[in-house]
């Protein structure tokens, strides 16, 4: 895809300056591992399901949801939506699954998908479902793993069950590659996966600094780069190295990334991932700049442990993801993540169909203002470019609120 | 006690229930005395919590499985967002207003991790107000082939801890004695509500399946001794009892999809209506809740596992994902009750029935040929004359007018 005439993005301001990243971003969108390594098996996973055993077992961990939204998005389709509906999906559904299915069902998919596997718990029950929908409509496997609730007291018994998940998810997706899965193998592939959570949260210590190097839009679309593995995860380590140095070298000159202004209203997003990417410029055009967001951070907001085995330590780093912590640990561990990237504010991002926040952003909201003392600015999205006037209101507003 | 009214044989149902209904009306009067005298109420909401291990702590449980009012509902908006689904507004809608006596009278709570949706609801209730809650991990994986022992084993364990908790809440451990002595009493429970629903297998019925399912709620609520006590009458009375043999015409249809709660009429009542009759139901507040007994292990044996392997595998609810199980227990229940139509219920934003529907329309249409109809519907009576219109259609295809 040719980013420069893709019509889905012509009201997009992109960072021009990066060499490096329309190379990551180009590669990402056009990406086909059919082409690529067509003896791999394509596996579809969440976007929230960590790609590392997926890919140990052999097989290309592809998120297909945010792939597909992406591409979508990007080159201005936007009737997968009601394609969706018309195949007796849920229009009250998250935009981001309706789009996924409404290509998937409609056939329009450009990857073909080999099988289809999500974690499961106590998050997303609508990728669950609707994974599950598309390996029945295909007549493809689908493979499920648990991942049990978080409770201190039972912590014992919820990795245990974890562990045993996780070892016969291996043995099923290895029977699907052919491939004799070891520990040798799921050692590699979190090592590779360390590396590129390692990378994301050494952007995370850039976006805390006082000069900003990289634009929101960039910086949403490189943590969404980082849990898809389709691609070599040692050569997308080796393009976010080359990034993370062009970024390191704004730093060492004082350069904020281009149309971020001098002293701006530094602001933190947490909720639920929106499609419309106009937010970031946004934030942007009213004098803000984006110093954090958690919309994937579950995925790399820690290492695993390499030093010992490693579907135990697998388990306890699957276990601990944020977005599996009940609501007062996961307040708690944002307010953390929060304080380390010092927002004015911070945005609590809504999207209409889905349940994430549904239930909890009036508890979130109320314990952020409680304990940061920041404004914060709930806001509300659909389908992309359906809420460009509203947010840019919304965000003005905020930052009027701020600056005086 | 006394016995249901006279048998009229022109009017073979009449008074059946009035005893039932009579007893019910007193409930409320009762936990509130029995709260007076010290034993602890538990509320629970999910069927996959074993009721035993409530009863065997000496506590009353009460399935807090309400639906079908508007007011809570939207009482509910004021923490949660309108798009969580109406049963898990209303759940903390009644904490809010105050309006839900049973609600009123609960010390502590039950919740089972079973959709996003009731997370919010025990998050909530964790944060904003005042009782306890107990939360037990139910594993979503497993399937009836018993492919994941983890699971079980899993489950056991969150049991035990539940157990643990509630026997410290209760104010004494819970003994093995007392589990089995709980396990009876709902198996006895269980197999007199299989009698009352195998009823509406014939075609001509006595009780009906409105009067099943009533019969069913109705157990939610009471004192579970007493309400042993009400089946048995109800089962004497219908013993001997002939339906009447000729046919109503009426449609017969499988209700099945979200919870229908207590008080969630809007839909059964049109179905009514409009000429179809509901002879039997896939919900979790119906037939299921009878299916299954603890096996004799639990008497005799490891109680913990009975109960693990009972509540486990019994009918699963959509947020599992053994969907093909599902699918054939459907298949099922619709050639047992000569069922003619499938008015599949989706309470707006439950996603895990809605992302099914187009799965099981795709399956009982070409292996069973059997007409399915969709109603997404909330408690606002503002869909009534619509709906109406949907199931007189659906009605008027089945019968080929």
């Amino acid at each position: 895809m040719q980013l420069e005439i893709a019509a889905g993005i012509a009201d997009l301001r992109f960072d021009r300056g990066l060499q490096t990243f329309p190379e990551i971003l180009s590669a990402y969108l056009d990406f086909n591992p059919k082409v690529a390594q067509p003896e791999k098996k394509v596996v579809a996973n969440g976007p929230l399901s960590p790609a590392d055993i997926i890919y140990a077992a052999g097989a290309l961990p592809y998120d297909f949801s945010t792939h597909q939204n992406l591409q979508a998005i990007f080159s201005g389709n936007n009737s997968l939506s009601q394609q969706a509906v018309d195949m007796l999906v849920s229009s009250e559904f998250n935009p981001w699954y309706q789009v996924m299915l409404g290509a998937f069902l409609y056939d329009q998919n450009q990857i073909p998908i080999d099988l289809f596997s999500t974690s499961i718990g106590e998050f997303d029950d609508q990728l669950t479902k609707s994974f599950q929908l598309m390996a029945r409509a295909r007549s493809r496997a689908f493979i499920d793993w648990e991942v049990p609730r978080h409770d201190a007291p039972s912590e014992a018994l919820a990795l245990d069950f974890l562990k045993k998940e996780i070892k016969q998810f291996i043995l099923e997706i290895s029977a699907h590659t052919g491939h004799n899965t070891g520990d040798h193998d799921l050692s590699r592939a979190v090592h590779a996966g360390n590396l590129l959570r390692g990378d994301m949260a050494e952007i995370d210590k850039l976006l805390a600094a006082k000069v900003v190097p990289l634009s929101g839009l960039e910086y949403y679309l490189l943590q969404v780069m980082l849990g898809d593995f389709a691609r070599n995860p040692d050569g997308l380590h080796s393009q976010f190295s080359l990034l993370i140095d062009e970024l390191n070298g704004r730093v060492e000159n004082h350069e904020s990334a281009p149309g971020i202004r001098t002293s701006p209203v530094r602001v933190y997003i947490m909720g639920d991932e929106t499609q419309e990417l106009h937010l970031y410029n946004s934030i942007e055009d009213a004098g803000g700049v984006l110093v954090g967001c958690d919309f994937r951070m579950p995925l790399y907001y820690g290492l695993v442990n390499e030093t010992e085995k490693p579907v135990d330590s697998l388990a306890r780093w699957v276990w601990n993801m944020p977005n599996n912590l009940p609501l007062q640990e996961r307040i708690e561990f944002e307010l953390l993540r929060i304080k380390m990237q010092k927002p004015d504010a911070v945005i609590l991002s809504n999207v209409v169909g889905s349940r994430h926040l549904t239930g909890i952003e009036r508890l979130v909201k109320d314990a952020l203002k409680d304990k940061l003392g920041i404004p914060v600015l709930s806001i509300e999205t659909t389908l992309p470019k359906e809420n460009v006037d509203k947010i840019d209101y919304q965000i003005n507003a905020l930052m009027q609120m701020i600056g005086g | 006690m006394a016995g249901p009214a006279v048998f009229d044989t022109a009017n073979p149902t009449a008074g059946l229930l009035d005893h039932l209904d009579e007893r019910l009306a007193k409930e409320l009067a009762l936990i509130a005395e029995a709260k007076q005298k010290g034993q602890k109420v538990i509320g629970y909401f999910c069927p996959y919590l074993p009721e035993e291990l409530i009863l065997a702590g000496g506590m009353l449980p009460v399935r807090l499985a309400f639906g079908g009012e508007l007011e809570s509902s939207v009482a509910g908006e004021e923490y949660l967002k309108a798009y969580s689904c109406p049963v898990s507004r209303s759940c903390v809608g009644y904490q809010v207003t105050g309006t839900n006596e049973y609600y009123n009278l609960v010390d502590a709570f039950c919740v089972t991790q079973t959709c996003e949706n009731i997370k919010h609801v025990q998050e909530y209730l964790e944060k904003r107000f005042t009782k306890p809650v107990f939360r037990l991990g139910l594993p979503r994986t497993c399937d009836s082939t018993r492919s994941r022992p983890q699971s079980i084993e899993y489950f056991k364990g969150e049991l035990q801890s539940l157990r643990a908790k509630l026997g410290e809440f209760g104010g004494r451990p819970i003994r093995d004695l007392d589990i089995r002595r709980a396990i009876t009493l709902c198996n006895n429970i269980r197999e007199k509500l299989r009698f009352i629903y195998e009823y509406p297998d014939q075609r001509h019925t006595l009780l009906d399946w409105y009067d099943s399912f009533k019969i069913t709620q109705a157990g939610f609520l009471m004192n579970r001794k007493d309400y042993l006590k009400e089946l048995e009458l109800i089962e004497r009375s219908i013993i001997g009892r002939k339906p009447p043999v000729e046919a109503d015409g009426k449609v017969r249809m499988l209700l099945m999809g979200s919870m229908l709660g207590i008080g969630d009429h809007k839909i059964p009542d049109l179905i009514k209506e409009t000429g179809g009759k509901i002879v039997t139901d896939n919900t979790c507040t119906g037939i299921s809740n009878s299916r299954k007994n603890v096996t004799v292990f639990g008497i005799i044996g490891d109680t913990m596992e009975a109960l693990a392997e009972r509540y486990l595998y019994n009918v699963p609810c959509p947020c599992m994902t053994d969907l093909d199980r599902r699918l054939k227990r459907t298949s099922m229940i619709i050639q047992d009750y000569a069922v003619e139509g499938v008015i599949y219920y989706n309470l707006k934003y439950c996603d895990n029935w809605r992302t099914e529907y187009p799965i099981f329309k795709d399956y009982l249409q070409k292996e069973l040929k059997m007409p399915i109809l969709l109603i997404e519907s909330d408690y606002s009576p503002s869909d009534v004359g619509t709906i109406r219109t949907k199931i007189e259609a659906f009605i008027e295809m089945i019968r080929g007018i």
